[in-house]
C-alpha cells in the first residue's frame, strides 16, 4: 500500500477559557479532542457534524493555521506540527483552504486580478508576465470570463465569488484542499454548479479533498469516505456507502434519520433526539453523546468508548460494539 | 370554500437611489384554512418581502406596494393604517423571522417579551399573562419554563430561541403563521425537533402556515401546497405531490434535479447554468429564458401567461400554451 497523503494522529486542540481580572485560565474548550484519520491521495473525505463540533478547527489545525495542543499531522510522511513558519511555506502551497463565506474571505477593496496575484507575490514566485498569465488561466479553470479580472468582489454573485475563492486556492497546483463548507451559503442551483466544478478539478488535477459540510446529502454525493464528529470527537468513519446504508453509531443513525427527504411520498421513521448539544466547555463524561443517546448504558456515563473496526473499513466509537 | 388568505397580483417596489425598482411583480397565491403552503425559490426572489407585505411590515420610505390586494378573511390589508394593522399582527397573523437573534430583543427577558405580546392584545391581568406565557413555553417543549422566563435571549441555544419565537408567535392563537426559514440556522437534529413541534402545534391549534424555505426536503415533509418563485414572480404552484412528481416549469424541474439525493447515486449533479438576472435589468420575456434549455424565440420577447395544468396546478411558461 502506498503511503497516505495525510495522516492525522491523536489530534487535540484545546482553547483556554480565560476569566476574571487576571485572565486566569478557567478550563478549556476541547474543540478537537483526540481525532485520528488518514487521507489517501485522490480521495474525498467528508467531515460532518453539528455546529461547534470542531470541524473547522480540525481543518485549521491540520493546515497549522492553528497550532495543535498535541498530536501529529503527517503530510507525505513529514510531521508538520514541529515545523516553523519558514519550513511550512513550501508545504502551504500544496495544501490550500476554501472557505464558506465567499463574501468575507475576499478582500472587498481588491480587484479579482489583485486577489489572484497576491499569493504569488507573497510566495515570490514567477515573473510578472507569468503571474498575469496564471491569473487568466485560473479564471478560465473555474469558468469565469477573463474580462472580469478588473472588477471587485461585490460585483459578483455568491456562486461566482466562490469560484474566485477556488481559483485562488488553485494558484500553486495544490495536492490537498480543505474545503470548509464551500457551498453552504449558496442556493441549491448554484451549489450544484460549484460542486460539479470541484469534482471536475479533482479529476483534472488529482486533488485530494477534506470536505467539511453539515448537509448530509451534499456530503454523500461528494465524498468517498465520511467521518462524523460530535463534540470534538470523531464518532464514526467509514466508506460512504457503508456509512449511509448501515450507520452503527447511534448519533450517526439519528443524524441520518433527521434529514428531510425531498419526496412527499416517503414518510420515514425518525429518531428525534431529545435535548441540545451539550456545551463544549463542559462536555459529558464518558461517551460525549450519552446525554442524548437512546441506547445509553451504564458504562457510557463513565468510560470513553474506543474507536473499533466494526466492519472492514468502518470504525465506530461506541460501547455497543466494544 | 373561501381562502383564509388571498394574495392577488401583488406588486412591490424598492427604492434604489432615485427610482423605485420592482422587486415583486404580480404575485398571486392563496392559503386555505388549516393548510401549510410552502414558498420556495432562489435567494432574492422576493419570499421575505412578500411575507413582510402580508404582515404590514415593509420598510417605510424605501419600499411601497404599487398594486394588488392581500385579502385576509375577505378584508383587504393593503392600505390599512398602522393602528388597524396592530390589531391583526400577532393576534390574527404572526410571523417567525429569518434571523431569530434580531427578532428577540437582547435587553429584555424572555418573559417580558412574551408577556408584552399578551398584554398588548388582551385585557388579562399581569399574573394571568405570566401563567399563559409559561404554558406556551411548556407547549413548545421548553423544560424549566418558569426559570427561562427570567433569562435573556443570549442565554439560550439556537434551538431554544427558535422555540421561544414559536411560542411567542402562537401565544395569541393566530389563524395564520408565517415561518420564514424557521430552521435554516439550526442543526439537523434540532431542525427535526422544531419541524415535529410545528406539525403538532398546527394540529392542536388549527393554524394555517406559510412555510418559507430553500430546503426542498422540508417542503416535501410539511407542506400541502407549494408556490415556486423566481425573480419576483410565481412560476409554478400546486399540490406538493404534483410539484415533486410532475413539475412543469423548467426552473422547478432544474431545482428538483439539482438537489443531491440521500437515496440515489449520481455521477454529476444536474445544474442550472447561469444566474438570476438582477432586479434593475430584468429581461423583457420570461425571466428564466437565459438559463432555460427549452427556451423558444417568444420566451425572450413576451412574458409567459399562467396556464392551468390540472386542478390548481398552474405554471407560467410558453411550453404549455
Ligand atoms: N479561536 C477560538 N477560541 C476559542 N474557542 C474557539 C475558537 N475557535 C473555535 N472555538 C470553539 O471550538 C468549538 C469548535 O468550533 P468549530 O468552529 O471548529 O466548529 P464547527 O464544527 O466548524 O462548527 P460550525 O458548523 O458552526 O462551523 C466551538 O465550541 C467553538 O466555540
Ligand atoms: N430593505 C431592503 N432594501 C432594498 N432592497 C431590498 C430590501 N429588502 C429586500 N430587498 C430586495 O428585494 C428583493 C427580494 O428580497 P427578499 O428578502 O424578499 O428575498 P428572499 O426571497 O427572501 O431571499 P432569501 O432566500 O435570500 O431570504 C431582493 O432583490 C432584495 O435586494
Ligand atoms: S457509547 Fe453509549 S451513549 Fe455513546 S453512542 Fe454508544 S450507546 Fe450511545
Ligand atoms: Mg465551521
Ligand atoms: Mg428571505
Amino acid at each position: 500500500m502506498t503511503e497516505p497523503l495525510l495522516e492525522v494522529e491523536n489530534l487535540k486542540k484545546y482553547f483556554p477559557i480565560k476569566k476574571g481580572l487576571f485572565r486566569r485560565t478557567r478550563g478549556y474548550v476541547k474543540a478537537v479532542d483526540d481525532v485520528s484519520f488518514q487521507l489517501e491521495e485522490g480521495e474525498t473525505l467528508g467531515l460532518v457534524g453539528e455546529s461547534g463540533c470542531g470541524k473547522s478547527t480540525t481543518g485549521r489545525t491540520i493546515l497549522q493555521l492553528l497550532r495543535p495542543t498535541s498530536g501529529r499531522v503527517l503530510y507525505r510522511g513529514q510531521d508538520l506540527t514541529g515545523l516553523n513558519f519558514q519550513q511550512l511555506r513550501p508545504i502551504r502551497r500544496e495544501m490550500q483552504m476554501i472557505f464558506q463565506d465567499p463574501y468575507s474571505s475576499l478582500n472587498s477593496r481588491m480587484t479579482i486580478r489583485n486577489i489572484l496575484l497576491e499569493p504569488m507575490k507573497i510566495h515570490g514566485l514567477y515573473t510578472k508576465k507569468e503571474r498575469e498569465e496564471r491569473v487568466e488561466e485560473l479564471l478560465e479553470l473555474v469558468g469565469l470570463d477573463r474580462g472580469v479580472a478588473d472588477r471587485y468582489p461585490h460585483e459578483f454573485s455568491g456562486g461566482q465569488r466562490q469560484r474566485i475563492g477556488i481559483a485562488r486556492a488553485l494558484t500553486f497546483q495544490p495536492r490537498l484542499i480543505i474545503a470548509d463548507e464551500p457551498v453552504s451559503a449558496l442556493d441549491v442551483s448554484v451549489q450544484a454548479q460549484v460542486l460539479n466544478l470541484l469534482q471536475e478539478l479533482q479529476e483534472t488535477f488529482k486533488l485530494t479533498y477534506l470536505f467539511i459540510a453539515h448537509d448530509l446529502s451534499v456530503v454523500k454525493h461528494f465524498s468517498t469516505r465520511v467521518g462524523v464528529m460530535y463534540l470534538g470527537r470523531l464518532v464514526e468513519i467509514a466508506d460512504k456507502r457503508r456509512l449511509y446504508q448501515s450507520p452503527r453509531h447511534p448519533y450517526t443513525q439519528a443524524l441520518l434519520s433527521a434529514v428531510p427527504v425531498p419526496d412527499p411520498e416517503i414518510k420515514r421513521e425518525r429518531i428525534v433526539l431529545s435535548g441540545d448539544v451539550p456545551n463544549p466547555k463542559n462536555p459529558p463524561e464518558g461517551c460525549a453523546f450519552h446525554t442524548r443517546c437512546p441506547e445509553c448504558m451504564e458504562i457510557c456515563r463513565v468510560e470513553r468508548p474506543p474507536m473499533i473496526e466494526v466492519e472492514p473499513g468502518q470504525f465506530t466509537a461506541c460501547h455497543l460494539y466494544s | 370554500m373561501t381562502a383564509l388568505l388571498e394574495v392577488n397580483n401583488l406588486h412591490i417596489a424598492f427604492r434604489k437611489e432615485k427610482s423605485f425598482i420592482p422587486t415583486v411583480e404580480g404575485v398571486s397565491f392563496h392559503v386555505n384554512s388549516r393548510e401549510t403552503v410552502g414558498i420556495v425559490g432562489e435567494s432574492g426572489c422576493g419570499k421575505s418581502v412578500t411575507s413582510l407585505a402580508i404582515m404590514g411590515l415593509l420598510p417605510r420610505g424605501i419600499s411601497r406596494i404599487d398594486y394588488g390586494e392581500i385579502l385576509f378573511e375577505g378584508q383587504n390589508l393593503v392600505g390599512l393604517s398602522s393602528e388597524e394593522y396592530r390589531k391583526i399582527r400577532g393576534r390574527e397573523i404572526s410571523m417567525i423571522f429569518q434571523e431569530p437573534m434580531t427578532s428577540l430583543n437582547p435587553v429584555f427577558t424572555i418573559g417580558d417579551q412574551l408577556m408584552e405580546m399578551v398584554l398588548e392584545h388582551t385585557a388579562q391581568p399581569k399574573k394571568q399573562a405570566f401563567k399563559h406565557s409559561v404554558e406556551m413555553l411548556e407547549k413548545v417543549g421548553i423544560p424549566r419554563a418558569e426559570e427561562i422566563m427570567h433569562d435573556y435571549p443570549h442565554q439560550l441555544s439556537g434551538g431554544m430561541r427558535q422555540r421561544v419565537m414559536i411560542a411567542m408567535a402562537l401565544s395569541l392563537n393566530p389563524k395564520l403563521l408565517i415561518a420564514d426559514e424557521p430552521t435554516t440556522a439550526l442543526d439537523v437534529t434540532i431542525q427535526a425537533q422544531i419541524l415535529e413541534l410545528m406539525q403538532q402545534i398546527k394540529n392542536d391549534f388549527d393554524t394555517s402556515v406559510i412555510m418559507i424555505t430553500h430546503d426542498l426536503g422540508v417542503v416535501a415533509e410539511v407542506c400541502d401546497r407549494v408556490v415556486v418563485m423566481y425573480a419576483g414572480k410565481v412560476v409554478e404552484q400546486g399540490d406538493v405531490k404534483a410539484i415533486f412528481k410532475n413539475p412543469r416549469h423548467p426552473y422547478t424541474i432544474g431545482l428538483l434535479q439539482s438537489v443531491p439525493s440521500l437515496t440515489e447515486e449520481r455521477d454529476q449533479l444536474y445544474s442550472i447554468r447561469g444566474s438570476v438576472p438582477l432586479p434593475e435589468n430584468m429581461p423583457a420575456g420570461c425571466r428564466f429564458a437565459s438559463r432555460c434549455d427549452h427556451a423558444k424565440p417568444e420566451c425572450f420577447e413576451h412574458e409567459p401567461p399562467e396556464v392551468q395544468i390540472e386542478g390548481d396546478h398552474t405554471t407560467s411558461c410558453w411550453l404549455y400554451r
